[in-house]
C-alpha cells in the first residue's frame, strides 16, 4: 500500500514537473537547487534551503573550503561580498567534496527581510578567502509582501491572545486570510 | 493540544496552530516545499525529502535550455569591439544597473571630478586613452572600492559618459533586443589577454598585450579548434589585422576578410561560428573603426550597425544568434565590482589573480530568440559564449573558466514564439574619422572634441554639434595590435597585409554617406 502511494506520487511529482531537458550533465557541473517560500513577512524568519551537487572531481580544483552563501537583495552583485541584502545563509559547506567523488550537501539557513518588494534570492558557491565564484544562482525571488504581513501579524495577535480559545472562528477566518495572502510557503 | 482534523488540512493548520509552540518543523517544512512544486502536502511526507526539495526549487528556477540538439540556433556570430564600459556606454539603459551622472572620483591629487557627459565628443582627441593595464585596472579596482579611475594613468576622460541620444547605434539595438548588465571581461587586463580568452577560455599566462613570437603561436586551443575537430564549420572574419594571428599559421588559416562575412551572410552560407573584427589601425591617428580611444565611436558604430544588418537580413537570422561585446573596459569608469572565478592559472594573491574578471562591458544579443528590450542580470563573461557554443555542439570544456561559467543560453527565451521578422534598426551614417591634430587642449578638465566628417556631407563640413577644435592625443599610441605589423610577426607567417578602407570595411561602399 504504502509503495502504492509512493509510486502515485511519483507519477503525480513527474507530471506536474515540466521536462527538465540537460539538467545535469557536464555542461552544469555544479548544480544548486534552492527552496525558499516565494512570498515571505517582513522582519519575520525567511528559510532556505540549497543543495549543492557537483560531477566527480569538478570541485577539485579549489584550494580552500568552499561556503554556501545567500543573501536576499535588490539585485545581486556578482558575488556574496559585493551583494547588499540580507543574509540568509553563510555556512561552511558540510561535507565538504572529496577527490573524484560526485557531490551532494545540504544546508539551509533563514534571515529575516528588512523591506517590503520583490528580492532576488542571490546564491553563491564561494572558495573561502578569495570568494572566488564556482557557481551563482540569481533566478529565484520572493516577494517581502505587505498583504502577507499585515494578515500574518493580525493572525499571530489573535492567536497570542489570553482568551484564545473562545474565539476559534476569528481565528480561523484571520488564518484563511493570512493564508491568502501568504501562500503555502509561509509558516504560520 | 487541540485535536486535529485531518480530513481539513485548513483546519488542522488552524488548530495546530493555537499551539503556543508552533513552530517551523521539518514535517510543515517538507509539505510547503510540496506545495511549491505543484503537488498536494501531503506528497511532501510520501516522496523523498530530496526529490521534494529539489523539484521545488527546480520549478522556481528559471526555464531549462532545451536539449543541444533542439536549440535552435545554428549559426553564432560574435562581434567584438574595443574598450568601452557599460556604465560609460549604456549606464542610462532602464531596468538595467547602471550609473552616469553624479558620481564622483579623486585624483593623483586629491582633486574630485564629476562624471561628464561627452555629447558630440567621438574621439577625445586632447585626452589620454584611459589607462587599462593589468596594473591600472586594479588601481581602478581599488580592492573593490570601484574608485581609481582617476589614479591610474588617466585622466577626465576615462569618467565621461555617452547618453541615449549620443551613439547611433548600440542604444537602439539594446532596446531592441536582450541586453547584459553583469557581462564583465574575462580578465582584468588589456585587449590581448582578453581577446585570447574570447577564443580559448585563456590568455595562456599573458597578463599584457604580448605577442607570442617565441613560439609562432600559442597552441590551438580555441574554440575554432574544438569546432574543426568535431566538424563544425566555423570562420574568423578581419577587417585589417587579424588578432587569430596570434594562433600562428592554424588562426590564420581559418581567417576570411569581413567582405567575405558580409556575401556568405547575405547568401545563407555562414559557417557555425563566426568571430568578426572591426578595423584596429590607425588608432593613434584616430582613424581606427574599432571605438577604441582614440577612433571616432560613430565609425565603429557605423560597423557594428553593418554586421548586423547584414545578420539580420541573412537567411541564416531565424536560427541564429549574433553578440555585441566589447574587448574590455577600456579604463572607463563602472560602479560594479567584478568577481573572481575559477581560472587555469588563479591565484590568491590578487595581483597574479587571472580568474580576476575585468569591469562590465557593454554586450548585447541579437536573436529572434532573445527577449525584446530585456535586461538580463546574470553574471557572464566571454566564457559564456563559448559554454554556449559548446553546449549546442556537445563539446568538452577548453579550461576551467568555461567549465565553471554561466551558460549565455540561459538568457534567451526558448518558450516564446521567436520574433523572425528583424526589427526595424537605424543605419547610421558611414564615417570617416580624421586624425586628432593640433595642440593638447590646455585644460585637461575640459573635453575636446573630434573633427570627424559624415561622408557625403559637404567637405569641410563638421558632424552636427561638434567642437571642431584641433587637439591632438597627449600620448599618441597605436593600438596594441598594431604591433602584429610593426613586429614584423605577420610578415613571418606570410600575411598579406591591407589597410581598411571604406570599400573593405562596410557592407555597401557604395551607398557611402548615404542615410536610407
Amino acid at each position: 500500500m504504502r509503495r502504492g502511494v509512493r509510486a502515485a506520487a511519483l507519477a503525480g511529482l513527474a507530471a506536474a514537473i515540466p521536462a527538465a531537458g540537460a539538467v545535469a550533465d557536464s555542461f552544469t557541473p555544479v548544480r544548486m537547487t534552492i527552496a525558499v517560500a516565494s512570498v515571505a513577512r517582513l522582519h519575520h524568519p525567511l528559510a532556505v534551503t540549497v543543495r549543492v551537487s557537483a560531477d566527480p572531481g569538478v570541485l577539485d580544483t579549489r584550494t580552500a573550503p568552499l561556503r554556501i552563501r545567500v543573501k536576499l537583495a535588490r539585485e545581486c552583485g556578482g558575488a556574496f561580498q559585493y551583494t547588499s541584502g540580507v543574509v540568509l545563509l553563510d555556512k561552511r559547506l558540510n561535507p565538504q567534496p572529496t577527490t573524484g567523488d560526485p557531490y551532494s550537501a545540504i544546508a539551509r539557513g533563514a534571515g529575516s527581510p528588512a523591506a517590503y518588494g520583490s528580492r532576488v534570492v542571490c546564491t553563491y558557491l564561494e572558495e573561502e578567502g578569495d570568494g572566488r565564484v564556482f557557481a551563482n544562482d540569481e533566478a529565484v525571488t520572493t516577494n517581502v509582501s505587505k498583504a502577507c504581513t499585515v494578515a500574518a501579524r493580525r493572525y499571530d495577535h489573535l492567536r497570542r491572545a489570553r482568551d484564545a480559545r473562545r474565539h476559534r472562528s476569528r481565528i480561523r477566518a484571520a488564518r484563511r486570510a493570512a493564508r491568502r495572502a501568504c501562500g503555502p510557503g509561509v509558516p504560520l | 493540544m487541540p485535536r486535529v482534523d485531518v480530513q481539513d488540512p485548513l483546519e488542522a493548520e488552524c488548530l495546530e496552530a493555537l499551539d503556543a509552540e508552533a513552530f517551523h518543523t521539518r514535517r510543515d517544512f517538507l509539505q510547503r516545499t510540496a506545495m511549491m512544486a505543484g503537488l498536494a502536502a501531503g506528497m511532501g511526507l510520501v516522496l523523498d525529502p530530496d526529490t521534494v526539495l529539489g523539484e521545488a526549487a527546480r520549478r522556481q528556477r528559471r526555464t531549462q535550455l532545451p536539449s543541444p540538439r533542439n536549440l535552435p540556433i545554428d549559426t553564432f556570430v560574435v562581434l567584438m569591439m574595443e574598450n568601452r564600459s557599460f556604465d560609460h556606454y549604456l549606464g542610462w539603459l532602464p531596468n538595467a544597473d547602471g550609473r552616469q551622472a553624479g558620481l564622483h572620483f579623486t585624483d593623483k591629487s586629491g582633486k574630485t571630478h564629476a562624471t561628464h557627459r561627452l555629447a558630440n565628443n567621438y574621439q577625445g582627441c586632447g585626452f589620454l586613452d584611459p589607462d587599462h593595464s593589468w596594473d591600472g585596472g586594479r588601481t581602478e579596482l581599488d580592492r573593490g572600492r570601484m574608485d581609481g579611475f582617476l589614479k591610474a594613468d588617466s585622466d577626465v576622460f576615462s569618467i565621461g559618459y555617452y547618453a541615449e541620444p549620443d551613439l547611433p547605434f548600440m542604444p537602439h539595438v539594446a532596446r531592441e533586443f536582450t541586453t547584459f548588465d553583469r557581462f564583465f571581461c574575462s580578465v582584468l587586463s588589456s585587449t590581448y589577454p582578453n581577446r585570447e580568452y574570447m577564443h580559448a577560455a585563456q590568455s595562456y599566462g599573458m597578463k599584457a598585450n604580448t605577442l607570442p613570437t617565441s613560439q609562432g603561436g600559442f597552441p590551438d586551443t580555441t574554440i575554432f579548434a574544438a569546432l574543426t575537430k568535431a566538424g563544425v564549420s566555423n570562420r574568423y572574419f578581419y577587417t585589417d589585422l587579424p588578432v587569430s594571428a596570434l594562433w600562428g599559421a592554424n588562426g590564420l588559416k581559418r581567417s576570411s576578410q569581413v567582405q567575405t562575412y558580409y556575401e556568405q551572410a547575405a547568401a545563407g552560407t555562414l559557417p557555425a561560428l563566426s568571430f568578426v573584427d572591426p578595423s584596429f589601425n590607425g588608432e593613434s591617428q584616430g582613424t581606427s573603426g574599432d571605438e577604441h580611444p582614440h577612433g571616432d565611436v560613430r565609425v565603429g558604430q557605423a560597423f557594428i550597425s553593418d554586421v548586423v544588418h547584414a545578420f539580420v537580413e541573412s537567411p541564416q537570422y531565424k536560427r541564429g544568434a549574433l553578440f555585441i561585446v566589447y574587448d574590455e573596459w577600456g579604463g572607463f569608469f563602472d560602479h560594479v565590482i567584478p568577481p573572481r572565478v575559477p581560472d587555469l592559472r588563479a591565484s590568491s594573491n590578487e595581483a597574479d589573480d587571472f580568474g580576476q574578471m575585468g569591469l562590465r562591458i557593454p554586450a548585447v544579443v541579437v536573436s529572434p530568440y532573445a527577449r525584446h528590450g530585456h535586461v538580463d542580470h546574470s553574471v557572464y563573461g566571454f566564457e559564456s559564449i563559448l559554454k554556449m557554443v559548446r553546449y549546442r555542439y556537445g563539446l568538452p570544456p577548453l579550461t576551467p573558466r568555461d567549465l565553471f561559467a554561466n551558460n549565455i543560453a540561459a538568457a534567451f527565451d526558448w518558450r516564446s514564439k521567436p520574433r523572425l521578422e528583424p526589427p526595424s534598426l537605424p543605419t547610421p551614417a558611414h564615417v570617416m574619422a580624421t586624425a586628432c591634430s593640433g595642440s593638447a587642449p590646455a585644460d585637461s578638465g575640459g573635453v575636446g572634441a573630434g573633427v570627424g566628417t559624415v561622408l557625403g556631407s559637404p567637405p569641410g563640413s563638421s558632424p552636427p554639434g561638434s567642437h571642431a577644435r584641433d587637439s591632438q592625443p597627449r600620448r599618441p599610441k597605436p593600438h596594441d595590435l598594431q604591433k602584429l605589423l610593426t613586429s614584423g610577426y605577420l610578415d613571418r607567417l606570410g600575411f598579406r597585409y591591407r589597410p581598411a578602407t571604406p570599400s573593405t570595411m562596410y557592407r555597401h561602399p557604395s551607398k557611402l554617406g548615404m542615410r536610407p
